[in-house]
Protein backbone atom coordinates (compact mmCIF):
# COMPACT_ATOMS: atom_id res chain seq x y z
CA UNK A 1 0.00 0.00 0.00
CA UNK A 2 1.75 3.42 -1.22
CA UNK A 3 1.51 5.63 2.10
CA UNK A 4 1.36 8.56 -0.28
CA UNK A 5 -1.97 7.11 -1.67
CA UNK A 6 -3.44 6.09 1.17
CA UNK A 7 -2.21 9.81 2.71
CA UNK A 8 -4.07 11.46 0.26
CA UNK A 9 -6.97 9.47 0.22
CA UNK A 10 -7.55 9.71 3.90
CA UNK A 11 -7.32 13.29 4.21
CA UNK A 12 -9.89 13.71 1.31
CA UNK A 13 -12.39 10.77 1.40
CA UNK A 14 -14.58 12.24 3.93
CA UNK A 15 -15.43 15.31 1.71
CA UNK A 16 -14.38 14.38 -1.84
CA UNK A 17 -16.32 11.90 -3.70
CA UNK A 18 -14.42 8.49 -4.94
CA UNK A 19 -14.46 9.40 -8.10
CA UNK A 20 -12.76 12.60 -8.46
CA UNK A 21 -10.31 11.62 -6.16
CA UNK A 22 -8.97 8.91 -7.76
CA UNK A 23 -8.79 11.00 -11.17
CA UNK A 24 -6.76 13.10 -9.24
CA UNK A 25 -4.72 10.76 -8.18
CA UNK A 26 -4.28 9.63 -12.12
CA UNK A 27 -3.62 12.99 -13.20
CA UNK A 28 -0.78 12.73 -10.45
CA UNK A 29 0.67 9.78 -11.90
CA UNK A 30 -0.01 7.34 -9.64
CA UNK A 31 -1.01 4.21 -11.02
CA UNK A 32 -4.76 2.73 -11.11
CA UNK A 33 -4.11 -0.63 -9.92
CA UNK A 34 -2.36 0.94 -6.69
CA UNK A 35 -5.26 3.21 -6.05
CA UNK A 36 -7.75 0.52 -6.29
CA UNK A 37 -5.53 -1.87 -4.18
CA UNK A 38 -5.03 1.03 -1.39
CA UNK A 39 -8.94 1.79 -1.28
CA UNK A 40 -9.62 -1.64 -0.79
CA UNK A 41 -7.19 -2.03 1.37
CA UNK A 42 -8.44 1.25 3.98
CA UNK A 43 -11.90 -0.55 3.03
CA UNK A 44 -11.16 -3.36 4.90
CA UNK A 45 -13.48 -4.47 7.96
CA UNK A 46 -12.44 -4.63 11.11
CA UNK A 47 -11.87 -7.96 12.20
CA UNK A 48 -13.09 -7.71 15.15
CA UNK A 49 -15.94 -6.77 14.58
CA UNK A 50 -18.26 -10.24 14.62
CA UNK A 51 -21.50 -10.93 15.76
CA UNK A 52 -20.74 -14.12 16.94
CA UNK A 53 -21.83 -17.66 16.23
CA UNK A 54 -25.62 -18.66 16.49
CA UNK A 55 -26.51 -14.90 14.72
CA UNK A 56 -28.65 -16.06 12.46
CA UNK A 57 -30.40 -18.47 14.60
CA UNK A 58 -31.31 -16.04 17.24
CA UNK A 59 -32.13 -13.64 14.38
CA UNK A 60 -34.68 -15.40 13.18
CA UNK A 61 -36.41 -16.57 16.38
CA UNK A 62 -36.52 -12.21 17.14
CA UNK A 63 -38.05 -11.59 13.86
CA UNK A 64 -40.64 -14.31 13.59
CA UNK A 65 -41.53 -14.24 17.40
CA UNK A 66 -41.81 -10.48 17.09
CA UNK A 67 -44.06 -10.68 13.78
CA UNK A 68 -46.29 -13.33 15.49
CA UNK A 69 -46.69 -11.46 18.66
CA UNK A 70 -47.94 -8.17 16.24
CA UNK A 71 -49.68 -10.36 14.48
CA UNK A 72 -51.83 -11.58 17.22
CA UNK A 73 -52.05 -8.79 19.32
CA UNK A 74 -53.61 -6.83 16.48
CA UNK A 75 -55.73 -9.80 15.49
CA UNK A 76 -57.24 -9.96 19.38
CA UNK A 77 -57.15 -6.32 19.95
CA UNK A 78 -58.62 -5.34 16.36
CA UNK A 79 -61.55 -7.84 16.45
CA UNK A 80 -60.11 -9.44 13.12
CA UNK A 81 -61.09 -13.14 14.08
CA UNK A 82 -64.33 -11.96 12.14
CA UNK A 83 -62.18 -11.74 9.24
CA UNK A 84 -59.83 -13.85 7.20
CA UNK A 85 -59.28 -11.64 4.26
CA UNK A 86 -57.82 -8.79 6.73
CA UNK A 87 -55.90 -11.16 9.08
CA UNK A 88 -54.12 -12.54 5.48
CA UNK A 89 -53.29 -8.83 4.51
CA UNK A 90 -52.27 -8.21 7.79
CA UNK A 91 -49.81 -11.12 7.82
CA UNK A 92 -48.81 -10.55 4.42
CA UNK A 93 -47.54 -7.16 5.00
CA UNK A 94 -45.67 -8.29 8.49
CA UNK A 95 -44.21 -10.74 6.14
CA UNK A 96 -43.22 -8.85 3.31
CA UNK A 97 -41.47 -6.37 6.15
CA UNK A 98 -40.11 -9.37 7.65
CA UNK A 99 -38.32 -10.10 4.72
CA UNK A 100 -36.84 -6.95 3.87
CA UNK A 101 -35.43 -6.99 7.13
CA UNK A 102 -33.70 -10.10 6.49
CA UNK A 103 -32.65 -8.49 3.18
CA UNK A 104 -30.86 -5.75 4.36
CA UNK A 105 -29.05 -7.93 7.52
CA UNK A 106 -28.13 -10.13 4.88
CA UNK A 107 -26.81 -7.77 2.21
CA UNK A 108 -25.10 -6.00 4.78
CA UNK A 109 -23.69 -8.47 5.71
CA UNK A 110 -23.82 -9.71 10.08
CA UNK A 111 -19.81 -9.07 10.26
CA UNK A 112 -20.49 -5.27 9.15
CA UNK A 113 -23.10 -4.83 11.76
CA UNK A 114 -23.08 -5.46 15.73
CA UNK A 115 -26.15 -8.36 16.81
CA UNK A 116 -27.90 -5.10 18.83
CA UNK A 117 -28.72 -3.27 15.18
CA UNK A 118 -29.25 -6.34 13.49
CA UNK A 119 -31.98 -7.53 16.15
CA UNK A 120 -32.89 -3.56 15.82
CA UNK A 121 -33.64 -3.82 11.78
CA UNK A 122 -35.35 -7.33 12.49
CA UNK A 123 -37.94 -5.72 14.53
CA UNK A 124 -38.34 -1.90 13.64
CA UNK A 125 -38.89 -2.56 9.17
CA UNK A 126 -41.64 -4.75 10.30
CA UNK A 127 -42.96 -2.34 12.03
CA UNK A 128 -42.45 0.13 9.91
CA UNK A 129 -43.60 -1.84 7.40
CA UNK A 130 -46.89 -2.89 8.98
CA UNK A 131 -48.03 0.68 9.41
CA UNK A 132 -47.42 1.94 6.11
CA UNK A 133 -49.71 -1.18 5.12
CA UNK A 134 -51.58 -1.83 7.93
CA UNK A 135 -52.41 1.08 8.11
CA UNK A 136 -54.04 1.35 5.17
CA UNK A 137 -55.67 -1.74 5.65
CA UNK A 138 -57.78 -0.83 8.73
CA UNK A 139 -58.17 2.78 7.28
CA UNK A 140 -60.09 0.34 4.77
CA UNK A 141 -61.87 -1.89 6.90
CA UNK A 142 -64.65 0.71 7.23
CA UNK A 143 -64.68 0.49 3.06
CA UNK A 144 -64.56 -3.09 2.73
CA UNK A 145 -67.20 -4.39 1.41
CA UNK A 146 -69.57 -4.95 -2.34
CA UNK A 147 -68.83 -3.06 -4.83
CA UNK A 148 -70.91 0.35 -4.58
CA UNK A 149 -73.82 -0.29 -7.22
CA UNK A 150 -74.31 1.62 -10.13
CA UNK A 151 -75.42 5.29 -9.70
CA UNK A 152 -79.23 6.00 -10.40
CA UNK A 153 -80.42 8.81 -12.94
CA UNK A 154 -82.08 11.73 -11.90
CA UNK A 155 -82.55 15.32 -11.89
CA UNK A 156 -80.82 17.87 -9.94
CA UNK A 157 -82.08 21.66 -9.74
CA UNK A 158 -79.79 24.25 -8.72
CA UNK A 159 -80.82 27.94 -7.86
CA UNK A 160 -78.68 30.58 -6.37
CA UNK A 161 -79.64 33.66 -4.63
CA UNK A 162 -78.84 36.93 -5.84
CA UNK A 163 -76.16 38.78 -6.50
CA UNK A 164 -74.93 35.17 -9.01
CA UNK A 165 -78.83 35.17 -9.37
CA UNK A 166 -79.19 31.48 -11.24
CA UNK A 167 -81.56 28.81 -11.25
CA UNK A 168 -81.55 25.91 -13.60
CA UNK A 169 -81.82 22.21 -13.59
CA UNK A 170 -80.02 18.80 -15.80
CA UNK A 171 -80.11 15.69 -15.86
CA UNK A 172 -78.09 14.01 -12.69
CA UNK A 173 -76.31 10.61 -10.98
CA UNK A 174 -77.20 9.73 -7.54
CA UNK A 175 -74.52 7.47 -6.07
CA UNK A 176 -75.11 5.76 -3.24
CA UNK A 177 -71.62 4.62 -1.18
CA UNK A 178 -71.21 1.11 -1.04
CA UNK A 179 -70.59 -0.25 2.34
CA UNK A 180 -71.44 2.67 4.96
CA UNK A 181 -73.90 5.67 4.75
CA UNK A 182 -74.02 8.13 2.53
CA UNK A 183 -74.29 9.26 -1.26
CA UNK A 184 -73.12 11.59 -4.02
CA UNK A 185 -75.06 13.80 -6.42
CA UNK A 186 -73.68 15.33 -9.30
CA UNK A 187 -75.03 16.34 -12.66
CA UNK A 188 -74.32 14.21 -15.76
CA UNK A 189 -73.59 17.97 -17.82
CA UNK A 190 -73.94 21.73 -16.71
CA UNK A 191 -77.03 22.88 -15.52
CA UNK A 192 -76.75 26.21 -17.40
CA UNK A 193 -74.47 28.82 -18.04
CA UNK A 194 -73.61 31.86 -15.58
CA UNK A 195 -71.89 34.31 -18.58
CA UNK A 196 -71.25 31.90 -21.37
CA UNK A 197 -69.41 29.74 -18.07
CA UNK A 198 -71.02 26.40 -17.48
CA UNK A 199 -72.40 25.82 -14.01
CA UNK A 200 -72.39 22.76 -12.45
CA UNK A 201 -72.77 21.68 -8.60
CA UNK A 202 -72.42 18.24 -6.18
CA UNK A 203 -73.75 17.28 -2.77
CA UNK A 204 -71.45 14.56 -1.03
CA UNK A 205 -72.82 13.01 2.07
CA UNK A 206 -70.90 10.80 4.53
CA UNK A 207 -72.00 9.20 7.35
CA UNK A 208 -69.88 8.87 10.16
CA UNK A 209 -66.62 10.56 10.48
CA UNK A 210 -65.40 9.29 6.95
CA UNK A 211 -64.11 11.38 4.01
CA UNK A 212 -62.35 10.93 0.67
CA UNK A 213 -58.70 9.65 1.37
CA UNK A 214 -56.05 11.79 0.90
CA UNK A 215 -58.33 14.99 2.50
CA UNK A 216 -59.74 16.28 5.68
CA UNK A 217 -63.40 14.90 7.09
CA UNK A 218 -65.33 17.87 5.72
CA UNK A 219 -67.07 20.11 8.48
CA UNK A 220 -70.30 18.08 10.09
CA UNK A 221 -73.84 19.53 9.01
CA UNK A 222 -75.39 21.44 11.55
CA UNK A 223 -78.66 20.62 13.55
CA UNK A 224 -79.92 16.90 14.55
CA UNK A 225 -79.02 13.97 16.62
CA UNK A 226 -78.05 12.54 13.27
CA UNK A 227 -75.94 15.10 11.56
CA UNK A 228 -74.14 14.29 8.49
CA UNK A 229 -70.35 15.18 7.17
CA UNK A 230 -71.83 17.07 4.08
CA UNK A 231 -69.97 18.82 1.51
CA UNK A 232 -71.57 21.39 -0.90
CA UNK A 233 -69.66 22.25 -4.42
CA UNK A 234 -70.09 24.87 -7.10
CA UNK A 235 -68.35 25.20 -9.84
CA UNK A 236 -68.30 27.94 -12.75
CA UNK A 237 -66.24 26.44 -15.31
CA UNK A 238 -63.59 28.12 -17.74
CA UNK A 239 -64.15 28.68 -21.32
CA UNK A 240 -60.97 29.02 -22.14
CA UNK A 241 -57.01 28.24 -20.13
CA UNK A 242 -56.55 32.26 -19.57
CA UNK A 243 -59.65 31.83 -17.91
CA UNK A 244 -59.69 30.18 -14.44
CA UNK A 245 -62.83 28.73 -13.02
CA UNK A 246 -64.67 29.50 -9.85
CA UNK A 247 -65.77 27.46 -7.48
CA UNK A 248 -67.74 28.00 -4.12
CA UNK A 249 -67.39 25.04 -1.04
CA UNK A 250 -68.18 24.47 2.58
CA UNK A 251 -65.99 25.99 5.16
CA UNK A 252 -66.01 26.24 9.13
CA UNK A 253 -68.48 29.66 8.74
CA UNK A 254 -71.30 27.80 6.22
CA UNK A 255 -74.58 26.89 7.42
CA UNK A 256 -75.87 23.83 5.74
CA UNK A 257 -79.41 22.22 5.83
CA UNK A 258 -80.14 18.95 4.60
CA UNK A 259 -83.59 17.10 3.87
CA UNK A 260 -82.92 13.92 1.84
CA UNK A 261 -83.95 10.82 1.99
CA UNK A 262 -82.31 7.49 3.75
CA UNK A 263 -80.79 6.47 0.18
CA UNK A 264 -79.86 9.95 -0.94
CA UNK A 265 -82.20 9.12 -4.25
CA UNK A 266 -84.00 12.64 -3.35
CA UNK A 267 -83.84 15.60 -1.23
CA UNK A 268 -83.26 19.12 -0.60
CA UNK A 269 -79.76 21.10 0.43
CA UNK A 270 -80.31 24.61 1.85
CA UNK A 271 -76.76 26.23 1.98
CA UNK A 272 -75.74 30.03 3.03
CA UNK A 273 -72.25 30.87 2.92
CA UNK A 274 -70.87 28.85 0.59
CA UNK A 275 -67.51 30.32 0.38
CA UNK A 276 -65.09 31.43 -3.36
CA UNK A 277 -62.44 28.76 -3.17
CA UNK A 278 -58.79 30.76 -4.41
CA UNK A 279 -56.73 28.03 -6.22
CA UNK A 280 -54.62 30.70 -8.24
CA UNK A 281 -54.46 34.10 -8.28
CA UNK A 282 -57.85 36.49 -8.22
CA UNK A 283 -59.92 36.42 -11.48
CA UNK A 284 -62.20 39.45 -11.26
CA UNK A 285 -64.57 36.52 -13.12
CA UNK A 286 -68.26 37.52 -12.66
CA UNK A 287 -68.72 37.22 -8.94
CA UNK A 288 -66.79 39.81 -6.82
CA UNK A 289 -65.53 37.67 -4.09
CA UNK A 290 -67.87 36.56 -1.23
CA UNK A 291 -69.80 33.63 -0.78
CA UNK A 292 -73.26 32.76 -2.26
CA UNK A 293 -76.11 31.00 -1.13
CA UNK A 294 -79.13 29.02 -2.50
CA UNK A 295 -80.48 25.36 -2.94
CA UNK A 296 -79.93 21.93 -4.32
CA UNK A 297 -82.82 19.82 -5.10
CA UNK A 298 -82.87 16.32 -6.94
CA UNK A 299 -84.61 13.48 -7.03
CA UNK A 300 -83.71 10.25 -9.00
CA UNK A 301 -85.32 7.69 -9.75
CA UNK B 1 -58.64 6.87 -13.27
CA UNK B 2 -57.69 4.13 -11.30
CA UNK B 3 -58.11 4.20 -7.73
CA UNK B 4 -58.20 0.84 -6.68
CA UNK B 5 -55.98 -1.12 -8.29
CA UNK B 6 -56.87 -5.18 -7.45
CA UNK B 7 -60.26 -6.37 -5.68
CA UNK B 8 -60.71 -9.43 -4.76
CA UNK B 9 -63.73 -10.06 -2.97
CA UNK B 10 -63.90 -7.97 0.19
CA UNK B 11 -60.32 -7.46 -0.32
CA UNK B 12 -59.53 -3.86 -1.80
CA UNK B 13 -55.47 -2.74 -2.81
CA UNK B 14 -55.33 1.21 -3.20
CA UNK B 15 -53.56 1.94 -6.40
CA UNK B 16 -52.16 5.01 -4.50
CA UNK B 17 -50.68 2.93 -1.72
CA UNK B 18 -49.66 -0.04 -4.01
CA UNK B 19 -47.15 2.82 -5.81
CA UNK B 20 -46.09 4.56 -2.83
CA UNK B 21 -45.10 1.47 -1.16
CA UNK B 22 -43.14 0.26 -4.74
CA UNK B 23 -41.40 3.63 -5.35
CA UNK B 24 -39.81 3.35 -1.42
CA UNK B 25 -38.71 -0.28 -1.78
CA UNK B 26 -37.28 0.30 -5.38
CA UNK B 27 -35.68 3.88 -4.02
CA UNK B 28 -34.02 1.56 -0.77
CA UNK B 29 -32.77 -1.09 -3.23
CA UNK B 30 -30.59 1.11 -5.20
CA UNK B 31 -29.65 2.83 -1.95
CA UNK B 32 -28.67 -0.28 -0.16
CA UNK B 33 -26.66 -1.32 -3.59
CA UNK B 34 -24.97 1.75 -3.75
CA UNK B 35 -23.25 2.06 -0.45
CA UNK B 36 -22.44 -1.78 -0.76
CA UNK B 37 -20.82 -0.53 -4.12
CA UNK B 38 -18.72 1.30 -2.14
CA UNK B 39 -18.05 -0.81 1.01
CA UNK B 40 -19.91 1.70 3.44
CA UNK B 41 -23.20 -0.14 3.74
CA UNK B 42 -22.96 -1.08 7.87
CA UNK B 43 -25.43 -1.43 10.74
CA UNK B 44 -25.46 2.82 11.98
CA UNK B 45 -26.05 3.68 8.13
CA UNK B 46 -29.22 1.21 7.88
CA UNK B 47 -30.58 3.06 11.25
CA UNK B 48 -30.13 6.14 9.77
CA UNK B 49 -32.09 5.04 6.82
CA UNK B 50 -34.91 3.74 8.65
CA UNK B 51 -34.73 7.61 10.57
CA UNK B 52 -35.29 8.82 7.54
CA UNK B 53 -37.96 6.88 6.32
CA UNK B 54 -40.20 7.64 9.69
CA UNK B 55 -39.09 11.11 9.20
CA UNK B 56 -40.39 11.31 5.30
CA UNK B 57 -43.53 9.86 6.25
CA UNK B 58 -44.27 12.23 9.78
CA UNK B 59 -42.78 15.30 7.44
CA UNK B 60 -45.18 14.68 4.62
CA UNK B 61 -47.83 15.17 7.02
CA UNK B 62 -46.64 17.81 9.89
CA UNK B 63 -45.39 20.41 6.86
CA UNK B 64 -49.41 20.59 5.11
CA UNK B 65 -51.17 20.54 8.93
CA UNK B 66 -51.38 24.03 8.87
CA UNK B 67 -53.93 24.12 5.50
CA UNK B 68 -56.11 22.44 7.33
CA UNK B 69 -56.00 23.01 11.21
CA UNK B 70 -59.18 25.52 10.59
CA UNK B 71 -61.38 22.75 9.61
CA UNK B 72 -60.13 20.12 11.94
CA UNK B 73 -60.59 22.25 15.23
CA UNK B 74 -64.05 23.09 13.15
CA UNK B 75 -65.21 19.90 13.39
CA UNK B 76 -63.94 18.90 16.97
CA UNK B 77 -61.63 16.36 15.36
CA UNK B 78 -58.57 15.20 17.60
CA UNK B 79 -55.00 16.94 16.40
CA UNK B 80 -53.64 13.96 15.53
CA UNK B 81 -55.69 13.92 12.61
CA UNK B 82 -54.13 16.31 10.58
CA UNK B 83 -51.37 13.66 10.92
CA UNK B 84 -53.40 10.13 10.11
CA UNK B 85 -56.11 11.93 7.85
CA UNK B 86 -54.32 15.01 6.51
CA UNK B 87 -52.98 15.87 2.95
CA UNK B 88 -49.45 15.00 1.95
CA UNK B 89 -46.78 16.35 0.73
CA UNK B 90 -43.27 15.40 -1.50
CA UNK B 91 -42.10 18.78 -0.42
CA UNK B 92 -42.54 17.65 3.36
CA UNK B 93 -41.39 14.22 3.03
CA UNK B 94 -38.39 15.16 1.49
CA UNK B 95 -37.46 17.72 4.32
CA UNK B 96 -38.63 15.53 7.13
CA UNK B 97 -36.25 12.73 5.84
CA UNK B 98 -33.38 15.07 5.11
CA UNK B 99 -33.85 16.25 8.75
CA UNK B 100 -34.50 12.81 10.76
CA UNK B 101 -30.55 12.08 8.46
CA UNK B 102 -29.45 15.18 9.90
CA UNK B 103 -30.16 14.44 13.53
CA UNK B 104 -29.76 10.46 13.72
CA UNK B 105 -26.30 11.48 12.10
CA UNK B 106 -25.21 13.35 14.96
CA UNK B 107 -27.04 10.96 17.17
CA UNK B 108 -25.05 8.05 16.31
CA UNK B 109 -21.82 9.83 16.01
CA UNK B 110 -21.97 9.20 11.48
CA UNK B 111 -19.77 11.84 9.89
CA UNK B 112 -19.58 10.45 6.38
CA UNK B 113 -21.54 12.42 4.15
CA UNK B 114 -23.85 9.68 2.37
CA UNK B 115 -26.20 12.53 0.57
CA UNK B 116 -25.19 11.19 -2.85
CA UNK B 117 -25.99 7.72 -2.57
CA UNK B 118 -30.10 9.25 -1.51
CA UNK B 119 -29.19 10.87 -5.61
CA UNK B 120 -30.62 8.95 -7.88
CA UNK B 121 -32.76 6.34 -5.44
CA UNK B 122 -34.95 9.45 -4.16
CA UNK B 123 -35.77 10.72 -8.10
CA UNK B 124 -36.76 6.96 -8.79
CA UNK B 125 -38.89 6.37 -5.74
CA UNK B 126 -40.85 9.60 -6.63
CA UNK B 127 -41.55 8.70 -10.12
CA UNK B 128 -43.07 5.24 -9.40
CA UNK B 129 -45.16 6.84 -6.43
CA UNK B 130 -46.32 9.31 -8.72
CA UNK B 131 -47.60 7.16 -10.85
CA UNK B 132 -50.02 6.15 -7.97
CA UNK B 133 -50.84 9.82 -7.56
CA UNK B 134 -51.69 10.40 -11.38
CA UNK B 135 -54.03 6.62 -11.61
CA UNK B 136 -55.76 8.16 -8.31
CA UNK B 137 -55.80 11.80 -7.23
CA UNK B 138 -57.47 14.41 -8.87
CA UNK B 139 -57.26 17.25 -10.14
CA UNK B 140 -54.70 16.35 -12.52
CA UNK B 141 -53.91 20.12 -13.40
CA UNK B 142 -55.26 23.70 -13.86
CA UNK B 143 -57.69 23.40 -17.03
CA UNK B 144 -55.66 23.97 -20.81
CA UNK B 145 -56.41 23.82 -23.78
CA UNK B 146 -52.73 22.34 -24.68
CA UNK B 147 -53.16 19.27 -26.99
CA UNK B 148 -51.37 16.84 -24.60
CA UNK B 149 -54.33 18.28 -22.17
CA UNK B 150 -56.15 15.11 -20.11
CA UNK B 151 -59.88 14.51 -19.22
CA UNK B 152 -61.67 12.27 -16.47
CA UNK B 153 -65.29 11.10 -16.68
CA UNK B 154 -67.80 12.76 -14.58
CA UNK B 155 -68.46 9.77 -12.09
CA UNK B 156 -64.45 10.22 -11.22
CA UNK B 157 -64.46 13.89 -10.88
CA UNK B 158 -67.61 13.79 -8.50
CA UNK B 159 -65.68 11.43 -5.72
CA UNK B 160 -63.27 14.59 -5.02
CA UNK B 161 -64.98 17.41 -2.97
CA UNK B 162 -62.68 19.76 -4.60
CA UNK B 163 -62.00 19.21 -8.10
CA UNK B 164 -61.39 22.81 -9.84
CA UNK B 165 -61.42 22.37 -13.73
CA UNK B 166 -61.90 18.30 -13.47
CA UNK B 167 -64.98 18.99 -15.47
CA UNK B 168 -62.80 20.03 -18.77
CA UNK B 169 -59.26 19.47 -20.23
CA UNK B 170 -56.35 19.65 -17.48
CA UNK B 171 -52.71 19.80 -17.25
CA UNK B 172 -51.34 16.36 -16.90
CA UNK B 173 -49.31 18.06 -14.26
CA UNK B 174 -47.79 14.56 -12.69
CA UNK B 175 -46.50 13.38 -15.84
CA UNK B 176 -44.57 16.35 -16.21
CA UNK B 177 -43.02 15.85 -12.73
CA UNK B 178 -42.76 11.53 -13.67
CA UNK B 179 -40.64 13.05 -16.60
CA UNK B 180 -38.80 15.68 -14.22
CA UNK B 181 -37.49 12.76 -12.25
CA UNK B 182 -36.87 10.07 -14.71
CA UNK B 183 -34.45 13.04 -16.70
CA UNK B 184 -32.95 13.33 -12.91
CA UNK B 185 -32.91 9.40 -12.37
CA UNK B 186 -31.15 8.77 -15.54
CA UNK B 187 -28.50 11.73 -15.02
CA UNK B 188 -27.63 10.77 -11.98
CA UNK B 189 -27.43 6.48 -12.11
CA UNK B 190 -25.30 6.88 -15.71
CA UNK B 191 -22.92 9.62 -14.53
CA UNK B 192 -22.25 8.97 -11.09
CA UNK B 193 -22.18 12.02 -8.72
CA UNK B 194 -22.38 14.77 -10.79
CA UNK B 195 -19.97 17.29 -8.27
CA UNK B 196 -16.92 16.53 -6.51
CA UNK B 197 -17.87 17.45 -2.78
CA UNK B 198 -20.01 14.48 -1.07
CA UNK B 199 -23.25 15.24 -0.78
CA UNK B 200 -23.54 18.00 -3.19
CA UNK B 201 -25.24 16.15 -6.08
CA UNK B 202 -28.28 15.25 -3.77
CA UNK B 203 -27.94 19.00 -2.90
CA UNK B 204 -28.47 20.07 -6.58
CA UNK B 205 -31.05 17.63 -7.31
CA UNK B 206 -33.18 19.11 -4.71
CA UNK B 207 -32.37 22.48 -6.00
CA UNK B 208 -33.21 21.60 -9.35
CA UNK B 209 -36.47 19.73 -7.92
CA UNK B 210 -37.59 22.45 -6.09
CA UNK B 211 -37.20 25.27 -8.73
CA UNK B 212 -38.95 22.97 -10.96
CA UNK B 213 -41.92 21.97 -8.24
CA UNK B 214 -42.30 25.78 -7.79
CA UNK B 215 -42.87 26.76 -11.18
CA UNK B 216 -44.94 23.53 -11.72
CA UNK B 217 -47.41 24.44 -9.17
CA UNK B 218 -48.75 26.91 -11.26
CA UNK B 219 -50.51 24.11 -13.15
CA UNK B 220 -50.93 21.77 -10.65
CA UNK B 221 -54.25 23.01 -9.23
CA UNK B 222 -53.86 23.27 -5.47
CA UNK B 223 -56.00 26.08 -3.80
CA UNK B 224 -53.83 29.31 -3.05
CA UNK B 225 -53.27 29.98 0.33
CA UNK B 226 -51.60 33.39 1.29
CA UNK B 227 -49.89 36.29 -1.30
CA UNK B 228 -50.78 34.34 -4.44
CA UNK B 229 -49.07 31.41 -3.82
CA UNK B 230 -50.13 27.91 -3.06
CA UNK B 231 -48.94 25.98 0.03
CA UNK B 232 -46.04 23.81 -1.58
CA UNK B 233 -44.59 27.28 -3.20
CA UNK B 234 -44.76 29.12 0.56
CA UNK B 235 -42.91 26.09 1.98
CA UNK B 236 -40.09 26.03 -1.18
CA UNK B 237 -39.31 29.54 -0.51
CA UNK B 238 -37.10 29.09 2.48
CA UNK B 239 -35.96 25.74 1.12
CA UNK B 240 -35.06 26.54 -2.03
CA UNK B 241 -33.34 29.87 -0.35
CA UNK B 242 -30.85 27.55 1.68
CA UNK B 243 -29.93 25.85 -0.69
CA UNK B 244 -28.91 28.69 -3.25
CA UNK B 245 -27.05 30.10 0.05
CA UNK B 246 -25.36 26.66 0.71
CA UNK B 247 -24.11 26.34 -3.12
CA UNK B 248 -22.74 30.53 -2.99
CA UNK B 249 -20.65 29.56 0.25
CA UNK B 250 -19.49 26.36 -1.52
CA UNK B 251 -18.58 28.28 -5.24
CA UNK B 252 -16.89 31.45 -3.17
CA UNK B 253 -14.89 29.31 -0.71
CA UNK B 254 -13.14 27.66 -3.79
CA UNK B 255 -14.49 24.29 -2.23
CA UNK B 256 -14.70 22.40 -5.86
CA UNK B 257 -10.92 22.46 -6.39
CA UNK B 258 -9.63 19.14 -5.18
CA UNK B 259 -6.18 19.48 -3.24
CA UNK B 260 -4.04 18.20 -5.41
CA UNK B 261 -1.96 14.98 -4.19
CA UNK B 262 2.12 14.10 -4.21
CA UNK B 263 3.08 13.02 -7.69
CA UNK B 264 3.83 9.24 -8.04
CA UNK B 265 7.36 8.87 -8.25
CA UNK B 266 8.79 7.72 -11.84
CA UNK B 267 11.03 4.81 -11.99
CA UNK B 268 13.56 5.55 -13.92
CA UNK B 269 14.68 2.40 -16.51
Amino acid sequence: MDPRIADYIRANRRRYNRDVIREQLIKAGHPPADIDATWAALDAPDPDAVVGEGFWGRFWLFLIGLNVAVFLLVFLATGMVNSVVLAAVLGVALSIGALIAWGIVAATGPAHMGRTTAMVIGGVIPLIFALLIGGSCYALVGAIGPPPPPPNEGLMELRIDPPLDFAGSGAAFCQPHGGSTGFSVYPQHELGTVGGRPVHASVDSFGGHGGPEGGPAPAPAPGGEFAQNLNVYISLQPRSESDPPQEWSVTPSTQLDIDASADGLSGTVTFEGLELVQFEAPDPGIVDGGSISGTITWQCD
Amino acid sequence: MAPILLQVGAFTLSTHDFFTVAGVIAGLALYYRALRRDRVLDGRIVLISLAAIVGGILGARVITSWEILDEVSAADLPLTYVITHGPRSIVGGLAGGYLAIVLSKRALGYTLSTGDYYAAAIPLALAIGRVGCFLSELPLGTPTDLPWAMTVSPEAAAAFPRCPGCNGPMHPSMLYEIGFHLAAFGLIFTRGPLLPIRGDTLKAYLLAYGLFRFGIESVRGNEVQAWGLTGPQIVLIPLIGLLVFHFVRRLRSGAYRLPLPEPAIVRGG
